[in-house]
């Protein structure tokens, strides 16, 4: 009896890590909400006095840190370098790499006036999971504002159940190959180096 | 003894995923090629394209930045996006031409009707009624993507003064361009004064409308901002190019 049970519990695990990716959000509605809910609180009105943009930020941050897989961005975005990092660095510039990011596009859509903005979201795409087995997805997007078509796609994968972005792909511009050939030349400056570099970008 | 054996592929079954998660993304970038190989688009004039991206950089936020930024404060944007299709509108010759040459005649047909539809009743192409009312589509073609389909490369990174980035190949082809603008036949018909200040006003136009704040935001999130308008440049091509 014992032994069936535990026959039972086994499979149970063994099986559960699928079972819940079949009862996931969509990575398109995944993105969706958090896009919607990124506008709410850059539409939300100005404070004259600046004292809650700071706190403002760092709710956007949090919102960034839901649908995008930082961890993965600055592990592409470094390339071969990644290796050079041990685990506190690649922790330490995953942090502030998410900061420049934020940082510089959301004061970019800051002040912008969203009532003419639009978001077209397309047939998501499924990737052929890598060899490890991640499953991956495209969303394509259609971003239309002032009349003026720009795609985005989001490029996604799925990390303990739920979907993240780790890749924008805005015209055709990878974000991603773009930072890498940023980085390409950097093999022989100290992870340190390009830990400080990056930091020295933030205000 | 059997339960120790279920015990310990319990804990196996457990602990290996946790330890696949952290390394789990080494082949996640794949297919991210590291374009240092044979994609790489040489960059032999780099002193040169330093000098003039250096230039570039400082009319945009001396000269062009503020006159821009002024000029957006007098016109309204309605207006200015008019403006700015009107200038579009009579670029009709180069994207007509090139997908013809790209065999694109479906293209081709779309943006002939554009340009009748919208020189007649849009005002001289200020409004967009084939774009808005029927749906047609403009198709974006140059003559450096015209040349890229015939499979020729870049050859090399070039960075023009005002112009900004290009390669030697679409350099070649805003030249021979050039030769089916109308604004290069203007000079015929008008004194010089007055297509120089066309193009000025194109340029001033077409930066109150959309480039204020993006090259901003762009240096600002790049660690190297001339390598990132160089591969930004070359990407965006290369996508053209394939569609």
């Amino acid at each position: 009896m014992f032994k069936r049970i535990l026959f039972v519990f086994f499979v149970l695990i063994i099986c559960g890590g699928s079972i819940p990716a079949l009862a996931n959000e969509p990575p398109s509605d995944v993105l969706k909400r958090c896009v919607n809910d990124v506008i709410v609180i850059l539409n939300e009105p100005g404070d004259p006095a600046g004292v809650k943009v700071e706190e403002r930020n760092r709710r956007l941050l949090d919102k960034a840190d839901q649908i995008f897989d930082f961890r993965s961005l600055a592990m592409g975005a470094l390339g071969r370098n990644w290796r050079r990092f041990n685990n506190d660095q690649k922790t330490e510039f995953a942090d502030s790499f998410s900061h420049l990011i934020a940082q510089s596009y959301f004061s970019r859509m800051e002040g912008q006036d969203f009532e003419n903005v639009s978001i077209k979201y397309k047939t998501t795409e499924f990737l052929a999971p890598t060899r490890s087995g991640i499953h991956r997805a495209d969303v394509p997007t259609e971003l239309i504002h002032n009349g003026v078509k720009t795609p985005v796609t989001y490029r996604m994968l799925e990390k303990n159940d739920s979907w993240k972005v780790y890749d924008v792909i805005i015209e055709g511009i990878s974000m991603v190959s773009n930072y890498r050939e940023q980085y390409r030349n950097s093999f022989k400056d100290s992870p340190e180096k390009l830990i400080s570099e990056l930091k020295g970008k933030l205000k | 003894m059997m339960r120790y054996v279920v015990l310990i592929l319990l804990l196996l079954a457990l602990a290996v995923p946790a330890a696949a998660q952290e390394e789990f993304a080494d082949d996640l970038f794949e297919d991210y090629v590291e374009t240092g190989g044979s994609d790489l688009v040489p960059d032999p004039l780099y002193r040169f394209n330093y000098a003039v991206y250096t230039f570039n950089d400082k009319l945009y936020f001396w000269v062009m930045k503020p006159v821009s930024k002024g000029y957006a404060r007098v016109l309204p944007v309605g207006v200015r996006t008019g403006i700015h299709n009107m200038f579009d509108n009579f670029l009709f010759p180069v994207r007509f031409v090139n997908s013809v040459f790209q065999g694109k005649f479906k293209g081709a047909g779309s943006e002939l009707a554009c340009f009748v539809i919208n020189t007649t009743s849009g005002g001289l192409g200020a409004t967009r009624p084939a774009q808005r009312e029927f749906g047609l589509k403009n198709s974006r073609e140059d003559l450096g993507q015209t040349l890229g389909s015939y499979s020729i490369k870049e050859g090399c990174y070039l960075v023009l003064p005002l112009l900004g980035p290009s390669s030697l190949r679409d350099l070649l082809g805003t030249v021979g361009d050039s030769f089916i603008s109308p604004g290069n036949y203007l000079t015929y018909i008008t004194p010089r004064e007055a297509s120089i200040g066309l193009m000025v006003l194109d340029a001033v136009n077409t930066t109150s409308l959309s480039r204020l704040g993006d090259y901003e935001t762009l240096k600002q999130a790049a660690v190297d901002p001339y390598v990132a308008i160089k591969d930004g440049y070359i990407q965006l091509r290369r996508k053209r190019v394939q569609n």
